[in-house]
């Protein structure tokens, strides 16, 4: 039997005006590395607050390792970095992460060992005494994830991990997420970047306007196969009707079409469709589906504005 | 208890950058400097004199109060920026995401305050001793008295500001507890000074706004008697009861919303 490290089970989260969770189910199970995705203002971020206990749902149930997210005592078990690190500016780095253990409950020789530690992993440990208002935003960041590696965490709540982060940085971060990965760490990501996102989980969610709107690894959500990409010159009504009826999917934009071809044998007859109906063919490529893909197409769908 | 000092140790840290705290000190002990601690002399009061004793005494008992009214500067000051600054400005998302209860967060932040304060009032304590001691002669060590029971009072205004601030702008909410302090403090008057009593019998709305806000006036005035048998003592136990209830119940209500408070 798999063990839970999150369970959301119909959460709704109702603001005034807008309903920012609408009856999501989500399991996320231990030493799984999880990936939320969504639009702005799609709820990753509520559900994040609601995990963490910062906001309460409008009804339903958020668990963590089978507690409710109330009891703190979770808490001793997860690391959690926000998008925005906000830090008391006039401490140093290592001062707040000793300030950190001691909220941790961490005793001092443990927490100091446990401080430098963090601060090697994440390349800070030359910073150590400066002041953080002096650090980078990426340096910030860096203290940041230090704090939620601080207590060896078993759930790791990373919300926009590689904001304000340069590339370099981005990659020792990931290298840093991998090995954690490898050591069964449950790590539960809500990002923008899809293309990171892609490189470390397992299994993804995507969230639109509340709703959950697909959840499995990457291989569950291309459903579609194969993409045909297309450039073409005088699109006409007539040659988009033709190729709708060889696709299971199309999408327009400008004078590039991307459509999921039915089977193999229609492939071959996409370029004698497109010349017969008054196209010029400028070119045609083929590939698999992307995460970047996947979500664009499910947002769309979800939206109603892919046929 | 650990993490609650945790909290406490980090607020005293970024209260001690405050620029402020300092000038606020300094202004304190130029004034205490420039009033020689208290001022020997003759002093004529409608058709007599003071006694030299008499007015060393009114000097302990006025430059008392000024410590005291300095306190209740301090304490609005600091409290009424702790917490709205960590909500505006985030910083206490990285402490309540940790296995730390909300309520701890709080205690940490009013005891870092409540040390400062504490600490201040100390050092201008021992000055005005010091300076006393200089000029006259006199240890008048019941300050400390007077203090510990007056410490009471500004527990209850760094609750209050805090309660207050947590859905009020930061300046009302200090504004608004000074005000209730004022109040309370002036509505005492008739009910402590057996003298004043005889001649003005307070009216009903009077009598209600004394019965209904915190008895800080009361305190003050028990927290003066301890300097000069000039204060009356008499209200003093019920002042403080009442006091602290009033913390309890400041305390249940702020937990209370804080622990529902979205952030």
């Amino acid at each position: 039997m798999v063990n839970t490290a999150i369970k959301a089970s119909q959460l709704i989260k109702d603001y005034t005006s807008v309903r920012a969770l609408d009856n999501v189910n989500l399991e996320v199970y231990q030493g799984e590395c999880f990936g939320l995705l969504g639009p702005n203002g799609a709820g990753k971020t509520t559900l994040m607050k609601i995990l963490l206990d910062l906001i309460s749902p409008s009804s339903g149930l958020a668990r963590i390792f089978n507690q409710p997210v109330k009891n703190e005592k979770i808490r001793e078990r997860v690391g959690y970095l926000p998008e925005r690190v906000k830090i008391y500016d006039f401490l140093k780095g290592s001062e707040f992460l000793d300030y950190q253990g001691k909220l941790y409950g961490m005793e001092h020789n443990k927490r100091n060992k446990r401080v430098e530690e963090c601060l090697k992993m994440v390349g800070m440990y030359e910073e150590k005494s400066r002041r953080i208002g002096e650090y980078s935003k990426g340096m910030v960041q860096r203290i940041g994830l230090a704090q939620a590696l601080l207590n060896e965490p078993d759930l790791l709540l990373l919300d926009e991990p590689a904001a304000g982060l340069d590339p370099i940085s981005n990659k020792e971060i990931r290298d840093i997420l991998l090995k954690l990965k490898e050591a069964r760490v449950t790590i539960f990501i809500n990002s923008h970047l899809l293309s990171e996102i892609e490189m470390i989980c397992d299994r993804v969610a995507i969230l639109h306007r509340g709703h959950l709107v697909k959840m499995g690894t990457k291989q569950e959500l291309t459903t579609k196969g194969e993409l045909i990409e297309l450039r073409v010159e005088g699109i006409n009504d007539l040659l988009l009707e033709k190729l709708r009826g060889i696709s299971i999917q199309l999408q327009l934009e400008g004078n590039q079409i991307i459509l999921s071809p039915k089977d193999a044998k229609t492939i071959t007859a996409i370029p004698e469709t497109v010349i017969n109906h008054g196209g010029k063919l400028l070119s045609l490529t083929s590939r698999v589906e992307s995460l970047e893909d996947i979500f664009y197409r499910l947002i769309k769908e979800e939206e109603g504005t892919i046929e | 208890m650990n993490k609650i000092l945790a909290v406490a140790s980090i607020t005293v840290k970024g209260e001690l950058r405050n620029k402020v705290v300092y000038i606020l000190l300094a202004i304190a002990f130029l004034f205490l400097f420039m009033a020689r601690g208290c001022t020997p002399g003759k002093i004529t009061i409608q058709n007599g004199f003071l006694s030299p004793d008499q007015i060393i005494n009114m000097g302990i008992v006025i430059t008392f109060s000024g410590i005291l009214i300095w306190g209740l500067s301090l304490c609005g000051l600091l409290a009424m920026n702790t917490i709205p600054r960590e909500l505006v400005e985030e910083t206490l998302i990285l402490t309540i995401t940790k296995p730390v209860k909300r309520i701890w967060f709080l205690l940490g932040k009013f005891l870092g305050v409540l040390f400062i304060v504490f600490i201040n009032m100390m050092a201008l304590s021992i000055g005005f001793l010091v300076l006393l001691y200089l000029r006259t002669g006199v240890v008048k060590l019941s300050i400390f008295s007077g203090l510990i029971v007056a410490f009471l009072n500004f527990i209850l205004i760094i609750s209050l500001i805090f309660l207050l601030s947590l859905f009020l702008p930061r300046v009302i909410s200090a504004l608004l507890t000074f005000s209730i302090y004022v109040i309370s403090l002036g509505l005492s008057i008739p009910f402590y000074f057996e003298k004043i009593k005889a001649y003005w019998e307070p009216s009903l709305p009077t009598q209600l706004l004394h019965y209904l806000l915190p008895q800080m006036g009361g305190l003050h005035l028990y927290a003066s008697s301890f300097l000069s048998d000039f204060f009356p003592s008499s209200m003093g136990f019920w002042s403080a009861m009442d006091i602290l209830g009033y913390i309890i119940v400041v305390w249940l209500v702020m937990v209370f919303i804080f622990e529902r408070k979205e952030l």
